[in-house]
């Protein structure tokens, strides 16, 4: 059974080898159908096994430890020559300051063993449940989507066989990360899905692409030599490296210096400020590599780490500071998002804010806060991947991905403009589950009150940025002519993205019970008086009287009574819209000698009430300021 | 049993309270401008006359929207009469503005968008002040659902003064009175024709306007909450703070939406910051 959970890492990888070696799209499409499978089957089967920590035999962990060591040292290394040759000296620096600082401290330790190579918890099963049915999903969609972006580049030779490679390696890296035990593997896959990342933005290959993937691995190398930093720091405080003991930890505060450490590259990674740039600039690779970053991997990998590490610093200064640094994300990327026309930044910035609101609730002292921190990630990564692959498939309908060219789209692309309006009101909307955590980051943030300012204004921003989203999405254009076809590969992961956005929110409580509860209760054994608790007392049946069945009846009812009304009221008659009577048709007002002039209507972006780089600099000052802060208080 | 009985009857009564007051505003407007004003019952003609119309309509999904505003607006305020939490009574009443921009986006009338826009504008001036006003009654009275809140053995308006002032603040922007009638106004002295709702007539007009009613009556019901201690205080105060609304409404222009929001951010929610940190300290610290 120990074989399955090392399935999980290293069939992707295999495979990626495998389609790398073939580049045939046949081949391509058969082995990314059978591997979906294949690790949708070990996901259920790692599940069903159950909390774990798992040993292997000797001689297996003998090897994969000095695998694992080498493999390292030579990722660091390739990291260095990718620096080398972009001629940026500092991610070489950062390669090898980071290599230095690992090979210094393995030399000087001598050999550092983890009996229990994997952790299994529940927290483990809620990030593979995201990783092994979003990311096939997506690698599922990419498959239509790249032979058609492949045809407006006009490449000789298709480079599908190394992007579709690097999508694997990037899954098997996911599931070594939430897997992995010892906090040295942890920060192997770390150090692969940046390299991941970096291949896959650059993809495209083309001077923007290869700038904007610069910066990422640039940013993504202080993250990984904050992370080095932090083990070793941890090692020399606890004398411990391995995930399990350091949760259950006793003694807090002498952890809190690692902790930082290992907080401010979960920032890096989870696209923070100051560093969100990379996510933003991300944006130019295709769709598919949008989605998969913003749902199912790397940016849930920095989350997934401060969840993780959650149980040993809340409740002390360290957690109080790192929720008013999320929250301050969750407010200044909203309000940046009301600025943005472009809908890829428009999500992006919807990401960052998100991921901060989740660290936010990672960090405050409350059952609900961890239970929502928990939903959250998934919630977001179903909703995410969904819009951004709606966006993608927009994108390619239109040639644009600009909102002001999307008016009318629900005449012209009428499947993909329903599942974007279902995402998007899946993010703003009751009773879909986002909007759910976004209260009780409210109510439980109320003993952080920096924080709970943060998050109160950063919710009216939100519902500002979802509106003119949406009311795009609905709104009628000139042109409706249909240009959309169903297509299988393309709309059938869609759709199942879509009812999956549905399910999740639908079965919220059932959901936390089964997966976060459990969760809760055997990492936060230390935390509250928890440990004297049953698991049933732990359970909950609603959110503060929020329960989704009742509001989703409401919602069918509504749906009902709606439809029953739009028959009694039915419009007898259509209508010009109303113009001072100046217009022949609802586009164009009439000018000199009745010859028609068009208007156009965008949204507003307030720019004339405040510049975009103004904020985002006073935003990175601040979001500096507040990281020094916190280390200021940690470092004594 | 009793709850449905209360249900059904806010249903009935809010409404007709919701458009007498409206009638009275009239009235008092009239009064004030030296005009006589038309009766008292005139909002209910009007309404009346608005559901005998035919339905005529730019794009057929308004109906929708028109609807979903006036639900959701049915729906907060029952959640207040049933004395739920405070916080997802504002979260759907932001739907039902949310709804109602939607419905003014969903059409091509330029007059409408702009109105949606100054709408959303609105939104982002009066949301944070009104959360705030909630997280203050939370720090008094250690909770968020209001049949713990009427149970505060004081006046919550000793203790949370200036969050008051800040929400008969945004009180005025979300009833949509001068001096910050930006999105629409019932007088005919738009720029912008009858801005967010250009594009509804007839019954759809109706339902929003019925929606508008339930709207008034919830608000007022909030300033009722500062008073809660008694019952022919809190009358009293929530007439005095329409009555106050219809002034403000009657000596002010309009302001652009720049003005406002700079007036919002600073002054209410200043005030409203100001008053929070204060009881935070009271009740969290010391």
């Amino acid at each position: 059974m120990e074989y399955s959970y090392l399935s999980l890492i290293f069939v992707p990888i295999i495979v990626a080898g495998l389609i790398y070696l073939f580049n045939n799209s046949t081949f391509r499409k058969a082995i990314v159908f059978l591997m979906s499978a294949v690790l949708v089957v070990l996901m259920v089967f790692a599940i069903l096994q159950g909390d774990k920590e798992i040993k292997l035999s000797h001689a297996l962990n003998f090897a994969l430890e000095y695998l694992i060591t080498f493999a390292d040292y030579f990722l660091l290394a390739v990291i260095f020559l990718i620096g080398l040759k972009l001629k940026n000296n500092l991610i070489s620096l950062l390669a090898a300051l980071q290599f230095v600082l690992m090979f210094v401290f393995e030399f000087r330790t001598g050999k550092l063993e983890v009996e229990n190579v994997f952790y299994v918890d529940h927290l483990t099963f809620i990030m593979l449940m995201l990783i092994n049915v979003i990311g096939p999903l997506i690698s599922i969609f990419a498959l239509s989507y790249m032979e058609e972006h492949e045809k407006h580049l006009h490449l000789e030779k298709s480079k599908q066989n190394i992007f579709f490679a690097v999508i694997m390696l990037f899954l098997g890296a996911m599931n070594g990360l939430v897997l992995s035990n010892n906090i040295l593997w942890v920060y192997f896959f770390w150090e692969i899905t940046t390299l991941c990342s970096f291949l896959l933005i650059s993809h495209d290959g083309n001077e923007e692409s290869i700038k904007n993937a610069t910066r990422a691995l640039l940013l993504n190398s202080i993250g990984g030599l904050s992370f080095v930093v932090g083990i070793i720091f941890m090692y020399y405080k606890s004398g411990a490296i391995a995930l399990s003991e350091i949760i259950r930890s006793q003694d807090s505060s002498i952890l809190m210096i690692p902790i930082a450490f290992l907080a401010l590259a979960g920032f890096t990674k989870s696209a923070q400020f100051p560093f969100q740039s990379w996510l933003l600039g991300a944006m130019v690779a295709p769709t598919p590599v949008s989605a998969l970053l913003h749902s199912s991997t790397m940016v849930k990998a920095g989350v997934y780490l401060i969840l993780r590490l959650s149980p040993v610093y809340i409740d002390t200064w360290l957690s109080n500071i790192i929720a008013i640094l999320g929250a301050f994300t969750f407010v200044a990327a909203a309000l940046l998002a009301i600025f943005q026309t472009n809908a890829k930044r428009i999500l992006a910035y919807s990401t960052i804010s998100n991921l901060g609101l989740i660290i936010a609730l990672s960090s405050v002292a409350n059952v609900y806060s961890i239970y929502a921190a928990a939903l959250l990630i998934i919630l977001h990564g179903v909703s995410k991947a969904l819009l951004f692959l709606c966006v993608g498939s927009i994108e390619q309908g239109i040639g644009s991905r600009d909102v002001e060219d999307m008016d009318g789209i629900k005449y012209r692309m009428p499947i993909v403009a329903f599942l974007t309006l279902l995402g998007s009101v899946s993010m703003l909307l009751p009773p879909f589950g986002v909007l759910i955590t976004k209260w009780i980051a409210i109510e439980v943030s109320t003993q952080n009150i920096v924080a709970m300012l943060e998050i109160i204004v950063g919710s009216a921003f939100t519902v500002v940025f979802w509106t003119k989203f949406i009311g795009k999405i609905l709104s009628d254009g000139k042109d409706t002519k249909r240009i959309e076809v169903f297509e299988g590969l393309r709309h059938l992961p869609l759709i199942a993205i879509s009812i999956l956005v549905v399910l999740v929110s639908v079965f919220m409580i059932q959901f936390t019970n089964a997966f976060v509860v459990p969760f809760f209760k055997s990492s936060f054994a230390r935390y509250s008086g928890v440990s004297s608790r049953e698991l049933k007392d732990l359970y909950i049946k609603d959110f503060f009287g929020f329960n989704p069945f009742v509001f989703f009846g409401i919602l069918a009812l509504g749906i009902i009574i709606g439809v029953l009304l739009y028959k009694l009221l039915s419009p007898k008659r259509y209508v010009r819209v109303y113009m001072s009577c100046e217009n022949d048709d609802n586009f164009s007002f009439r000018a000199e000698k009745d010859k028609p002039v068009e208007f156009e209507f965008k949204n507003y972006c307030f720019n004339t009430f405040a510049k975009e780089n103004n904020i985002t600099l006073i935003s990175n000052i601040i979001s500096v300021a507040l990281i020094a802060i916190m280390f200021g208080v940690i470092l004594k | 049993m009793k709850e449905i009985a209360l249900v059904l009857l806010t249903i009935i009564i809010a409404p007709i309270i919701g458009g007498i007051l409206t009638g009275i505003d009239r009235k008092i407007t009239a009064r004030m401008q030296n005009r006589f004003g038309p009766p008292i019952l005139q909002p209910f003609y009007d309404l009346f006359k608005l559901f005998s119309k035919e339905t005529i309509v730019v794009s057929s999904t308004q109906i929708l929207y028109a609807f979903l505003f006036l639900v959701f607006n049915m729906v907060a305020l029952v959640m207040f009469v049933l004395k739920m939490d405070l916080l997802l009574i504002l979260f759907i009443l932001a739907f039902a503005v949310t709804a109602l921009i939607l419905g003014a986006m969903s059409t091509n009338s330029p007059y409408s968008r702009i109105g949606a826009h100054r709408e959303l504008i609105c939104v982002l001036a009066y949301e944070p002040v009104l959360i705030a006003v909630i997280i203050g009654i939370y720090f008094v009275t250690g909770s968020f659902k209001i049949n713990d809140v009427i149970k505060h053995n004081n006046f919550l308006i000793f203790e949370l003064p200036f969050i008051f002032i800040a929400f008969t603040y945004v009180l005025t922007i979300k009833l949509r009175k001068s001096p910050f009638d930006l999105s629409t106004s019932h007088h005919a002295h738009q720029e912008i024709v009858k801005g967010i709702t250009t594009e509804f007539a007839g019954p759809i007009l109706g339902l929003i306007e019925l929606g508008h009613w339930y709207e008034l009556v919830l608000l007022l019901l909030f300033i009722g909450l500062f008073f809660a201690k008694n019952i022919i205080v809190a009358i009293i105060a929530m007439l005095l703070g329409y009555f106050l609304e219809i002034l403000i409404d009657n000596i002010s222009a309009r302001l652009t939406w720049k003005i406002m929001l700079r007036l919002t951010w600073s002054i209410a929610l200043g005030l409203a910051l100001v008053n929070l940190i204060w009881v935070y300290i009271r009740y969290r610290v010391l």
